[in-house]
């Protein structure tokens, strides 16, 4: 009988609208590397969250050692053994080393740090992660992220209690020599009888640490087995592979001699993205597929004005331009729908009709001033057209669903001139309902000669929405398929 | 060798300036060495020096607190009110629960309330200041005491004893901030408030304390201004906020919060004092002096910010 | 999109209120003087209370612009004085109203464009408004001081003919109502048309609520910023007018400390960042409230840092109803 750390057994969490987690279930062996693979959105995070105590469970139980366990705080986490490293670092960068992994427990005297203790321990801690040698007086801000991850870890194993210790993609910014030392220290953590949980969506480093594998889809564990037991290919299929049925709202197709609309060429940034071209046609939506990080937000927000970009050319309609701002971009006829819908798409604190005029103000003009009537019948129409849900005009956008949200992003853009919108995961977090109202106004989009870019994670809604699909793979573009013709195996086997 | 030294020269960079002034100005005017000029540059030190520590704890634990200058009258306002009244030390030490006072408020009103700080500390500023003259009976009302102009003038050889107590002071400060459990940690909730927080820090007390400090300190300041002008009046703060901010950026202090030390504050005032200073020596009028002092606070926010949003497009 | 009926119940007289604040607290006041003060209703106090306000209301009118755009205007005050000093040596100099005038003008733009271009350089919000304008209103002291050769006070030249002229704007009166109250309103109609009838003035909530999706809407966020640090200048510029047509005499620290009186009409008024509700008539209840508060302490003989003290905490109890409303709604 295996020794069970973690029974983690029928959890469930639901958010308003949104399932995040249905039933999950699975173990973790005392010693092992366990990994956690899916896609964005698949829940990985929220049952982290849980585990950490910063989320309510709404349903399920977690059995440390064999004893439930209730954690509702982070503190409680940790005293139960539980340390979670977050991809975004918990350390303050203006503090010693030291001060950042005994913060809230420095050893004192009378309120005096006691510093030798505080070196001693620091030291001790450091030299378990292979970093002895570090100054634990010098500042964290000092060193590089791989570095602080490694601080991060010390910190996990300098609470005594600590049994296993999450960690959160911790190899997104590092280099291949970088990982090679985290692995290390994950290996000899092994020998100590440490479990890891590792999340990751890379295949090559789960495969190359970790013992066995849970991949969580929708919210659900999809399969728990050994990782020598089951291959690459099987994974991801399991971490896309969804049933692609008739949801997608048929049109007809693209025109073979549909114009040119927008072609970049040569697009790089850092070592972000590399020698990205492609094209869109008139009334073509263009799919961007790929894993996550492998850039194609980055992509889309170089080509809008909204980040910096290295090197490439645009040309709108055959012509080139210039575009660094997103000023510029939309002058051009571009419009970027960004993934952040709260941060960046909508003035929250402001209401529905101020929104939905934002880009375009011209429309609501009339003998050169702004005409209240005007922009209500504008604005009317849109919230119409578009089905958007909402007692009134007035209602500050911040009040509104997921999907009303999204449709007024929409809207405040079907109120401008632009020709190319460029969706970054147009239903990220949106009920199956919205979802389709969704695809139906892109539909109407390039009907009505307008072409699309859209970023998304979920497989068969690029597959199912787009004419073609370029996957992107580490920054660049490894292959394109049609949209018609794709098949989920043509992605697993780019994408990775 | 060579990242070295500019290390260090980025390290020292104001004692390297104020050191640079010392040899350079007397080239061009020989009474900066005058023992009237040094004792000058050195007591103006003392009071500004104490409320710019004040200041500088407050960045240092990311709490913004503005309402010195009106802190600053106020407790001279009392002090000097109270001494003919109840004696020098009773006046002294209401001088400084007033302060203390003003700090629990300021610090309830923001830390607890909620309220955004700077807003609430404008607010605050207004009552002050209103307080502030009243309390000196709208006029400016002097201040005899024998015991007082005694220890204003102590000295100690050729240095006033109260310098020698305001590096003390410094020196006692600097240690509680490097040594002392609830130093680091104000530099952890001025660093990141919601990162202290997740690893037990008491936010809301380490802030509010903090508050109460700064505050006592300007109240201190206030009192030893009167070492000075040994006479009080409402107006009196009207202008410390400008004088006194660039003293603790300079001195290493950010408005984002997390850094400081109470020597790099040292280091701060004796560089805009003796800014002042030169400008005095060459008869620059005051006046001037007025713009000055706002010209070199917009370029020391230009370049703390500048560099911090350089690499954001909004 | 008509509301559901059920909203529409709850819309009771508990709500009205609440959502009200800032008109119930005007209505509560002026109820205040006229039970409690004497002589509060006479026309000869009531005329007395609007020349009182007219400072207040314009330079009311540029603050709120900033502070709707997420932005703090603190050199008013300084700023006020300076322009003050250079309308009337240069009206005393010229004996033009118009360029004396123009002068003035030019000083305030001259200020609210530094103000401008050094928040935009840094890219900076609301927060650092605050300090840059602080900086700003020292220069402008130091301005004043230099420009009035050392804080003398200057007199309009009673001798001139353009004085008569520019004091009439104070001292003269149509259909009984004091000029002054006609310039308030006339700018704070300008102002409020800005606000809710131009692109810039739109933008300028939709820059305050979110720069960073204004920005990527299109907006250039901190050009707008600044346009409203310009009008804020002009308003300075304009309210100088005022305060020197009415005194006759400008000093260096003449109009010290008005941004304060300025920040709270404004946001005992209701206004708020970013806010679709706030605008310029909130600005007129913040005027009239603060204004009436002073008027009838006054007339009642409250101290006038009892006065001050008042007016500090009902700034507090503002920004605390706001935060409350903030989170509510």
């Amino acid at each position: 009988m295996e020794d069970k750390i973690l029974e983690i057994r029928n959890i469930s969490k639901s958010f308003p609208g949104v399932k995040a987690l249905d039933d999950v279930s699975f173990d973790v062996y005392r010693g092992e590397v366990h990994a956690l693979a899916g896609e964005n959105g698949a829940g990985k995070s929220t049952l982290m969250k849980i585990l950490n105590g910063n989320y309510k469970r709404d349903t399920g139980t977690i059995c440390i050692d064999g004893k439930e366990v209730n954690v509702q705080t982070p503190n409680q986490a940790k005293a139960e053994g539980i340390s979670i490293i977050f991809q975004e670092l918990n350390l303050i960068p203006s503090i010693s080393i030291a001060e950042n992994i005994f913060l809230g427990r420095l050893p004192c005297k009378g309120g005096v740090v006691d510093r030798k203790t505080l070196e001693e321990k620091t030291r001790k801690a450091l030299s378990r992660v292979g970093l002895g040698d570090m100054d634990p007086k010098s500042l964290v801000g000092t060193y590089s992220v791989a570095q602080q991850q490694m601080i991060e870890i010390a910190r996990a194993l300098s609470y005594d209690e600590t049994k296993i210790i999450l960690m959160d993609e911790p190899t997104a910014t590092l280099t291949k020599a970088e990982c090679d030392v985290l692995f290390d220290v994950i290996r000899s953590l092994k020998k100590e009888g440490m479990t890891v949980i590792y999340i990751s969506h890379k295949m090559e480093e789960i495969f190359e640490i970790c013992d066995r594998i849970t991949i969580i889809r929708d919210g659900k564990v999809i399969d728990t087995a050994p990782l020598g037991e089951i291959t690459v290919r099987q994974i991801t299929e399991k971490m896309v592979g969804r049933e692609i049925t008739d949801q997608f709202p048929k049109r007809p197709k693209l025109a073979a001699d549909a114009e040119e609309m927008l072609r970049i060429e040569d697009f790089s940034h850092k070592n972000v993205y590399k020698d990205i071209s492609f094209s869109v046609r008139k009334g073509e939506v263009l799919g961007l597929a790929g894993l996550v990080g492998a850039g194609r937000t980055e992509i889309a927000r170089g080509l809008f004005g909204i980040d910096f970009r290295d090197s490439g050319r645009i040309y709108i309609r055959g012509k080139e331009v210039k575009i660094n701002t997103p000023m510029s971009a939309i002058r051009h006829g571009l419009c970027y729908l960004s993934e952040d819908r709260k941060t960046e798409g909508l003035m929250g604190t402001l209401s529905v009709r101020l929104n939905l005029t934002a880009s375009n103000l011209d429309s609501v003009m009339k003998r050169g001033v702004l005409s209240a009537r005007r922009e209500k019948e504008v604005t009317g129409r849109l919230v119409k057209r578009l089905d958007v849900r909402t007692p009134s005009l007035e209602q500050r956008t911040e009040n509104l669903s997921g999907g009303n949200m999204q449709k007024v992003v929409v809207g405040k853009w079907l109120n401008t001139d632009v020709d190319i919108y460029i969706f970054d995961e147009p239903t990220r977090g949106i009920d199956i309902g919205a979802k389709y109202e969704i695809y139906l106004l892109i539909n109407e989009l390039v009907a009505s000669g307008k072409s699309v870019i859209m970023i998304s994670s979920e497989l068969p809604e690029v597959i199912g929405m787009s004419d073609r699909v370029l996957i992107i793979n580490k920054g660049r573009i490894v292959a394109e398929f049609d949209g018609e013709t794709m098949t989920e195996q043509d992605f697993i086997n780019n994408a990775i | 060798m060579a990242t070295t030294l500019k290390r260090a020269v980025s390290k020292y960079k104001v004692w390297l300036f104020c050191l640079l002034a010392c040899i350079i100005v007397p080239i061009f005017n020989s009474n900066f060495y005058s023992a009237q000029n040094v004792e000058s540059v050195v007591r103006q030190m003392i009071p500004y020096g104490t409320v710019a520590l004040g200041l500088t704890l407050g960045y240092i634990a990311g709490v913004i607190n503005l309402t010195i200058g009106a802190m600053l009258a106020l407790a001279a306002g009392i002090f000097v009110r109270l001494t003919p009244v109840i004696g020098l030390w009773p006046a002294l030490l209401a001088a400084l629960m007033a302060g203390a006072l003003v700090g629990l408020v300021a610090a309830f009103l923001v830390c607890y309330v909620g309220l955004h700080g700077w807003l609430v500390v404008i607010s605050m500023m207004i009552g002050l200041n209103g307080v502030a003259v009243v309390v000196c009976d709208y006029t400016t009302v002097p201040l005899d005491n024998a015991t007082f102009e005694m220890i204003a003038n102590a000295k100690l050889g050729p240095v006033p004893t109260l310098f020698l107590l305001y590096l003390a002071l410094i020196f006692a400060a600097e240690w509680f901030l490097r040594r002392t459990r609830f130093g680091r940690e104000m530099y952890a909730c001025g660093g990141n408030a919601e990162i202290a927080k997740s690893c037990g820090v008491n936010v809301l007390r380490t802030r509010t304390i903090t508050f109460v400090l700064s505050s006592t300190l300007a109240a201190l300041g206030g009192v030893l201004l009167m070492t000075r002008l040994f006479s009080a009046n409402g107006t009196l703060g009207a202008n410390t906020i400008m004088e006194v901010l660039p003293m603790s950026i300079i001195g290493g202090a950010s408005f984002a919060g997390g850094k400081g030390s109470a020597i790099g504050t040292l280091s701060g005032t004796l560089c805009m004092v003796l800014i002042s200073t030169v400008l005095n020596l060459f008869n620059v009028d005051t006046n001037y002096q007025s713009i000055i002092q706002g010209l070199i606070l917009i370029v020391i926010i230009a370049s703390d910010k500048y560099f911090v949003n350089k690499e954001k497009k909004v | 999109m008509e509301m559901s009926r059920d909203l529409k119940q709850r819309a009771g007289f508990g709500v009205l209120i609440k959502r009200n604040l800032n008109i119930c607290f005007l209505v509560f006041i002026i109820l205040f003087g006229v039970l409690f003060a004497n002589n509060f209703t006479s026309l000869a106090n009531i005329q007395n209370l609007l020349r009182q306000i007219t400072t207040n209301a314009i330079l009311a009118t540029g603050f709120s612009i900033c502070y709707i755009a997420d932005g703090f205007d603190l050199s008013q005050g300084n700023v006020c004085s300076a322009c003050a000093c250079v309308a009337l040596t240069v009206l005393n100099a010229t004996g033009s109203v118009l360029v004396a005038v123009g002068a003035a003008l030019a000083v305030g733009l001259g200020f609210g464009l530094f103000n401008a271009l050094v928040c935009k350089f840094i890219k900076g919000d609301g927060n650092d408004s605050y300090i840059v304008t602080l900086a700003t209103s020292m220069i402008a002291l130091g301005f004043a001081y230099v420009y009035t050769g050392g804080g003398r006070t200057v007199t309009a030249d009673s001798a001139l003919v353009a004085t008569e002229t520019y004091r009439a704007v104070a001292r003269g009166s149509t259909f009984g109502v004091t000029n002054l109250a006609f310039l308030a309103a006339a700018v704070m109609l300008v102002g409020a048309f800005i606000l809710k009838k131009t692109k810039l003035g739109r933008r300028f909530y939709l820059v305050g609520a979110n720069k960073t999706a204004a920005y990527m809407s299109g907006i250039n966020s901190h050009n707008y910023r600044a346009y409203a640090f310009i009008i804020s200048g002009i308003c300075v510029a304009i309210a100088c007018i005022a305060v020197t047509a009415r005194n006759g005499t400008a000093s260096a620290t003449c109009c010290k400390g008005f941004e304060n009186d300025a920040a709270i009409a404004t946001i005992v008024g209701g206004n708020a960042p970013g806010n679709g509700k706030s605008g310029i008539i909130c600005t007129l209840i913040g005027v009239l409230c603060l204004g009436v508060m002073s008027n009838v302490m006054n007339l009642m003989r409250v101290d006038s840092t009892i006065q001050t003290i008042i007016k500090s905490v009902v700034l507090i109890l503002a920004l605390y109803a706001q935060l409350v409303k903030s989170r509510n709604s």
